[in-house]
């Protein structure tokens, strides 16, 4: 498991000039786009184009809300995709839905 | 131009207030924007369906209408490899994802500055100081540009050349001072007679001037012509060394079609020709090509 934070949000905050506003949409944006996503799970022999850009588009929504964890796990999967996709396994895709739930539990615990 | 709404929502939030932006979510959105009304600068996410952001970037790169537009790389990665390709693409610079909303302004505002002082230089180039039109190094420049979109658009392209009638008469008699004045008067008033913005007016020496009228056949061209000739006409400027009493303006024009014989050269000799044979009809009037080659004179 990572040991970079779940949630940094004093870093993402920073990057966004302390902007409050800004920050609680892409929150927003965050939780609808992780809604309206089925869990990740691998098909090894095959790496769909749709897979990967889903991938990349949750790591670029993850890095701008500070969520470490989940954007470094992202970044390691979809390179794994990217390059040495025979290398990709059930757990890389397990450890990034671990990390959805723990990043949920936090910035939408009521869900 | 970034597909994901968080990353458009970020960009757009930081910069609204700095400068005017607009945001589109795919490359074929950018093309068509651009195409309207093209942007001073533009952010450009690389990941991207269909068209990702190195092709989008090189596709604008080599229209003419949008290649002078600087592109700024925003990329989730930096690595070397990524890099490369941004450059090789053809963009200015790159801002890594997730975006640092300083680095960002200062990028953006750098890269306008550089983008104004790029394009006030190109217009001290191409602009005649003193009648405000276009000058002989815009259209040494441009016309094959011109010539590649009436190829390309299969459209006629007519070129009208203008003499002011006894200049050299006018600058004797009232001075140089009153010269030039004559000059910029008359140049904003072919200007005004122009009434696209697409069509161009050049000076392209002393007291001659060339209009470029792209998508314009043979009778448009007369129609033109007829319209500078008139407007100078009516100005009513005296002019005690000229026989008409005032100031007036000839014209010549002949028309270019892709695919015929005549090169644009061609044309413009043809044009010349036709206004010297204005001159010889009297001044104050235009002798044109008509649409079967023959020389026509202003119907009176």
């Amino acid at each position: 498991m990572s040991d970079l934070p779940v949630l940094d949000k004093p870093s993402a905050l920073s990057r966004l000039m302390n902007n409050e506003a800004l920050y609680n949409k892409l929150i927003h944006i965050f939780i609808e786009q992780v809604s309206n996503l089925p869990p990740f799970q691998a098909d090894i022999n095959n790496v769909s184009s749709d897979l990967l850009l889903a991938v990349h588009s949750l790591k670029g929504s993850a890095g701008e809300i500070g969520a470490s964890a989940l954007h470094g796990e992202l970044t390691r999967v979809e390179h794994r995709m990217k390059y040495e996709p025979e290398e990709l396994t059930d757990s890389d895709f397990q450890q990034v839905n671990e990390q959805i739930a723990r990043l949920l539990d936090v910035i939408d615990p009521h869900r | 131009m970034d597909d994901q709404a968080s990353s458009r929502l970020v960009i757009y939030t930081l910069l609204e207030k700095l400068v005017k932006c607009d945001q589109v979510a795919s490359a074929q959105e950018a093309f068509e924007y651009c195409a309207e009304d093209p942007p001073d600068l533009i952010l450009m996410d690389v990941f991207m369906p269909d068209i990702n952001g190195h092709q989008a970037c090189k596709t604008l790169s080599s229209n003419p209408k949008t290649q002078h537009i600087p592109v700024i790389f925003v990329t989730g990665s930096i690595s070397d490899a990524e890099q490369e390709k941004c450059w090789n693409a053809g963009g200015v610079d790159f801002v890594q994802k997730p975006v640092n909303a300083t680095t960002l302004i200062n990028r953006v505002k750098s890269h306008l500055t550089h983008k104004i002082k790029t394009d006030l230089l190109e217009h001290l180039i191409y602009t005649d100081r003193l009648t405000g039109s276009y000058n002989r190094h815009y259209l040494e420049d441009s016309l094959p540009d011109i010539t590649r979109d009436s190829v390309r658009d299969n459209t006629p392209l007519s070129l009208a050349v203008f003499d002011i009638d006894y200049f050299k008469q006018f600058n004797d008699e009232y001075g140089h001072l009153e010269g030039d004045a004559c000059l910029l008067r008359l140049a904003r008033t072919i200007k005004d007679a122009l009434l696209r913005p697409m069509d161009r007016l050049i000076r392209v020496g002393g007291e001659e001037f060339l209009v470029i009228l792209p998508d314009t056949d043979e009778n448009g061209a007369s129609t033109v012509c007829k319209r500078v000739i008139t407007a100078i006409h009516q100005l009513a400027m005296p002019h005690k060394k000229s026989s008409l009493g005032r100031v007036t303006i000839s014209g010549g024009a002949a028309t270019y079609r892709p695919h015929k014989p005549d090169t644009i050269d061609d044309i413009m000799l043809k044009a010349d020709q036709c206004l010297y044979k204005a001159k010889d009809n009297g001044r104050d009037t235009f002798t044109y090509i008509d649409a079967e080659g023959r020389v026509q004179d202003e119907a009176q």
